[in-house]
């Protein structure tokens, strides 16, 4: 129904899409379960970014279904903050007007630079086992997390490569926390 | 130069500011000659403009200056206007014209200083005001058809028509006549005008420097060196500019931006005063890529005439220029008379830094196969390093391109230097940027092999037949004006194509005449071979003309080309023309049925239309009609099959071509789905759902490099998540054995994203030999 729908050159009002049932998420790509081939979370949002609609509401009520977050969350540590929310919204109605050649006649703003600090939702491993995990090691994800943006904001002062060496090492660093938090048991 | 498609109502309104000149200029660059010519002058201007004609600029002055207080107000105005004061002069002929409404000379007078001022279209209700109180008043005639000259309609050609057959012996109507020829490389009968101009001006004591100026002009376009006009003219009036500043202006119509640059200098040289001179100067330098020259010219014209609207434009593009980077790469070609051997040419892409990053890929690309298919097509090896402009602001073009905003140009070719509308200065699908690019490398060859010595008509006949044989999109699209002129018969003869181009006497002529081109260069490589092409382009560097050359390469006479035309036109074309009305029509109904949905009748009359004319993918095209019957009614193969007709037609409209690509994904054809979004490349390349599906499919299917492209491309449009694009550009290297890229993307991919684990498995993997 949805591919007509993307097929069509009508513009419709308001497309509200229910997606009821069971979905997967292997760490790297959401699917919705249905008989046949699965659709991927990619596969759904081109689909409904094809839709020409002026209003879309899109409902996943599905397991696993935060893994479709992963689109607003641009650092993809599982939390999407208020910032990045904003962000997202403010793109792809930017990217609608240009698309339509149209004048914007909104235009969003947000105040203030605690935003990233307001977690909106958490999403993936993180959610799951946020009630399971040693506090050390959540600690240590956001110590790291602080080093790296300190090593990110002092870019422009270091050389290229030796920049890029210290970002290897808390990168490897982290893989490897990262490995523990998604462990059944949070450490390995 | 490429025209735009013939949308009129989709024109820019000029956004860059005209500042109107308005009454103001020096003595030193006043165009008295002109004035000269009116037969009822006053004796004591007489006087002083023979002073003036000698160079003799001080006593000039010193003998109009008592003048403007001449109890006669026509002297007093004509003074002031000699002296430059041309705001007074314009309220002294108002005052004149309101005290005596009966008095034409008065009117044709104001007219001309209207004319002198660059303001033709209030020049004109002047003269016909004039001429309404005295119709036998020539000096008003020759006015009015010089002021409707400046334009490019055909009245101003039938007015100097009736003129010169009036008044043979009107110095005014025969030089305006030589510069037509002139125009259009017509020499010998430029020639002979200008001579019975000569004997009309000595024997009525008319200073002959015009005339002089058209003369050296002549030889000029002949290649004479030293022309003997020149001399003579400088002998009368050591300062007199023009007499290289008139011959100059020929050379850009011609495209010798070299010799115009040379004669311009000599033009400020024996003038320094010349501020149009030094205005031309700097416009050409920078035509020539000498910014740094052509500002100080063009600083020098400014603060001598600060309205010279072409010299305030061009100043303001250049301060526009910082916003420009120049991007260095190369394009290789085997040599033409050793093609086991390369060489390569430098290419400046010069690029907006907002655009840079995403557009510089395709840039690269497309100049790197023209280069090469160019060489090998046109046997000519380019001499110096190609510079690529694009422009994102439609009027900063055309500042650049003719000196003023609001023309209706894609992209221009000077010499090795190209500039032309950014993919983003216009709205989506109206023009396709990669044919429009191929347009103009084409000219560069054409232009360089025969030295800028080739008619117009035969540089965009090869520009366009290029874009239909070889360039970056299918099809021969002809626009249904030109259908329509050729049904109306209103084709030039071979030999006055130019005319098409330079005075085209009705709306669509130019967009006419450069398919016409077209078709006759597409003839003569299906009738006589390709070869016979670039044959051409060597004889025409020999100074022959259309004429001689066509009888060298062809054997023909060009009346019999003309002739062979109207037969490969029959032969391409001659259903549709035959039936162009029922087609119309065709169309009109079948729209009227699409729109109520009336998807039998839509199709029945579709199919009707494509009987007689089934390569037309325009605007439209009676294919995207079929299309959305059949998915209407639920017949989604026939549906995509129109679709892919419509496209191998040509056509490109971006959101149907996407929704194709989208189509033949869905049914497992992705090469044929990659190839249309490749096309989308050469027509809408800003766009990052684009750069995304392709650079995938590219990964998938192990085109890592072409991957790469489309990621870096896709960077350059600042997604929402930078992340995955790093990680899929590190997926590509890794793939490529590149292992020092991939790491480095990898990190860039946990540079903006740090918890992304497919990045940071990636990272382990690249690292696991050295950690």
């Amino acid at each position: 129904m949805l591919n007509g729908n993307a097929a069509s050159k009508d513009i419709i009002n308001s497309l509200c899409a229910y997606f009821i049932g069971h979905g997967t998420f292997d760490g790297s790509q959401y699917k919705f379960n249905v008989p046949g081939p699965d659709i991927t979370g990619a596969e759904i949002t081109e689909l409904l970014n094809s839709i020409r609609a002026n209003k879309q509401l899109v409902v996943v009520s599905s397991s696993s279904s935060g893994a479709l977050l992963d689109v607003i969350d641009p650092d993809k540590n599982e939390s999407v903050n208020a910032r990045e929310v904003f962000d997202y919204a403010t793109a792809k109605v930017n990217s609608f007007y240009e698309t339509e050649k149209l004048l914007a006649p909104e235009h969003a703003m947000l105040k203030g630079e605690r935003a990233e600090t307001f977690e909106a939702t958490r999403y993936g491993a993180l959610l799951a086992a946020q009630d399971t995990l040693p506090p050390e090691l959540l600690s240590r994800r956001d110590e790291l997390a602080t080093e790296i943006s300190n090593l990110k904001s002092r870019k422009a002062d270091l050389d290229e490569d030796d920049y890029f060496d210290k970002l290897q090492d808390l990168m490897l660093e982290l893989a490897d926390l990262q490995k523990q938090i998604d462990s059944p048991q949070g450490s390995e | 130069m490429m025209p735009m498609p013939q949308t009129p109502s989709a024109r820019p309104i000029p956004a860059v500011a005209l500042i109107v000149l308005l009454f103001f200029t020096a003595i030193a660059t006043k165009a008295v000659h002109a004035e000269e010519y009116d037969p009822n002058r006053d004796s004591q201007l007489l006087a002083c403009d023979k002073l003036y004609d000698r160079g003799q600029i001080d006593n000039a002055i010193s003998c109009y200056t008592p003048l403007v207080d001449s109890d006669s107000a026509l002297v007093a105005a004509e003074a002031l206007w000699a002296l430059g004061e041309t705001r007074k002069a314009n309220l002294a002929f108002r005052d004149i014209v309101q005290t005596q409404p009966n008095n034409p000379h008065a009117r044709a007078r104001w007219g001309r200083l209207f004319l002198s001022t660059h303001q033709p279209s209030e020049a004109v209700p002047l003269f016909r005001e004039a001429l309404l109180i005295d119709p036998t008043l020539v000096h008003a005639k020759t006015g009015l058809a010089a002021a409707l000259l400046t334009g490019s309609g055909e009245e101003g050609q039938a007015l100097l028509q009736q003129i010169r057959q009036e008044h043979p012996d009107n110095i005014e109507a025969l030089l305006m006549h030589a510069r037509l020829n002139l125009e259009t490389q017509k020499l010998e009968s430029a020639d002979i005008l200008l001579d019975k101009a000569l004997q009309s001006a000595e024997a009525n004591d008319i200073s002959p420097l015009d005339i002089y100026a058209l003369k050296a002009t002549s030889d000029m376009l002949r290649d004479v060196e030293n022309s003997e006009w020149v001399d003579k003219a400088l002998a009368i009036s050591p300062a007199f500019g023009d007499v290289y500043y008139i011959p100059g202006r020929y050379h850009l119509m011609n495209y010798r931006y070299i010799e115009a640059v040379e004669v311009f200098s000599k033009a400020v040289e024996v003038q320094p005063t010349h501020w149009s001179a030094h205005s031309q100067l700097g416009i050409n330098m920078l035509r020539l890529n000498n910014i740094e020259g052509a500002k100080k010219q063009l600083e020098i014209a400014y603060g001598g005439d600060p309205y010279d609207t072409a010299t305030v434009n061009t100043l303001k593009l250049l301060d526009t220029l910082n916003d420009f980077e120049d991007l260095d790469t190369t394009a290789t070609f085997q040599l033409p008379d050793n093609p086991a051997e390369t060489k390569e040419v430098p290419v400046v892409m010069r690029l907006h830094k907002d655009e840079s990053q995403y557009l510089s890929p395709y840039v690269a690309e497309m100049t790197r196969k023209a280069v090469k298919t160019f060489t090998e097509r046109y046997q000519f090896e380019l001499k110096e390093p190609l510079i690529v402009e694009f422009y994102p602001n439609h009027d900063d073009f055309a500042v650049r391109t003719v000196s003023t905003p609001g023309v209706g140009l894609l992209g221009v070719a000077f010499g090795y230097l190209i500039a032309m509308d950014s993919p983003s200065a216009r709205p989506e699908g109206e023009f396709q940027w990669g044919g429009t690019l191929w347009h103009e490398l084409a000219h560069v060859f054409t232009v360089k092999k025969s030295n800028h010595r080739m008619p117009r008509w035969f540089t965009e006949g090869i520009s366009v037949y290029e874009e239909w044989a070889t360039g970056p999109l299918n099809g021969r699209p002809i626009p249904v004006n030109v259908l329509q002129a050729i049904a109306e018969d209103k084709l030039l003869p071979v030999n006055d194509l130019d005319s098409g181009f330079v005075r085209p006497t009705y709306p669509d002529q130019v967009t006419v005449s450069y398919m016409q081109a077209g078709l006759i260069c597409a003839m003569i490589s299906e009738f006589w071979g390709h070869d016979n092409l670039p044959l051409m382009l060597d004889e025409f560097r020999e100074r022959k003309n259309t004429e001689k050359v066509i009888q060298s390469v062809l054997g023909i006479s060009a009346g019999e080309l003309d002739k062979s035309l109207k037969k490969y036109i029959q032969m391409q074309l001659g259903t549709v023309i035959e039936d162009l009305d029922t087609w119309q029509e065709l169309l009109n109904s079948m729209h009227t049925a699409a729109q109520s949905k009336q998807w039998s009748t839509a199709v029945a009359l579709a199919n009707q239309a494509n009987e007689i004319y089934p390569e037309y993918a325009g605007e439209g095209s009676s294919y995207l009609v079929l299309h959305e019957a059949y998915q209407s009614t639920g017949n989604a193969d026939k549906a995509l099959q129109m679709l892919e007709t419509w496209y191998e037609h040509g056509g490109y409209q971006p959101d149907m071509l996407h929704q194709l690509a989208h189509r033949l994904r869905d049914d497992g054809r992705t090469d044929e789905a990659i190839e249309v979004l490749e096309t989308l490349n050469w027509i809408s390349p800003n766009s990052i759902d684009l750069h995304e599906k392709l650079g995938k499919d590219y990964l998938e299917r192990g085109d890592n490099e072409l991957a790469i492209r489309e990621f870096e491309s896709l960077l350059g449009l600042h997604p929402t998540d930078k992340s995955v694009v790093y990680l899929n550009m590190a997926y590509a290297y890794q793939n490529l054995d590149n292992k020092k890229r991939a790491k480095r993307n990898v990190l860039q991919a946990l540079e903006h994203a740090p918890f992304y684990r497919e990045a940071q498995a990636l990272l382990v993997e690249l690292t696991g030999d050295s950690q």
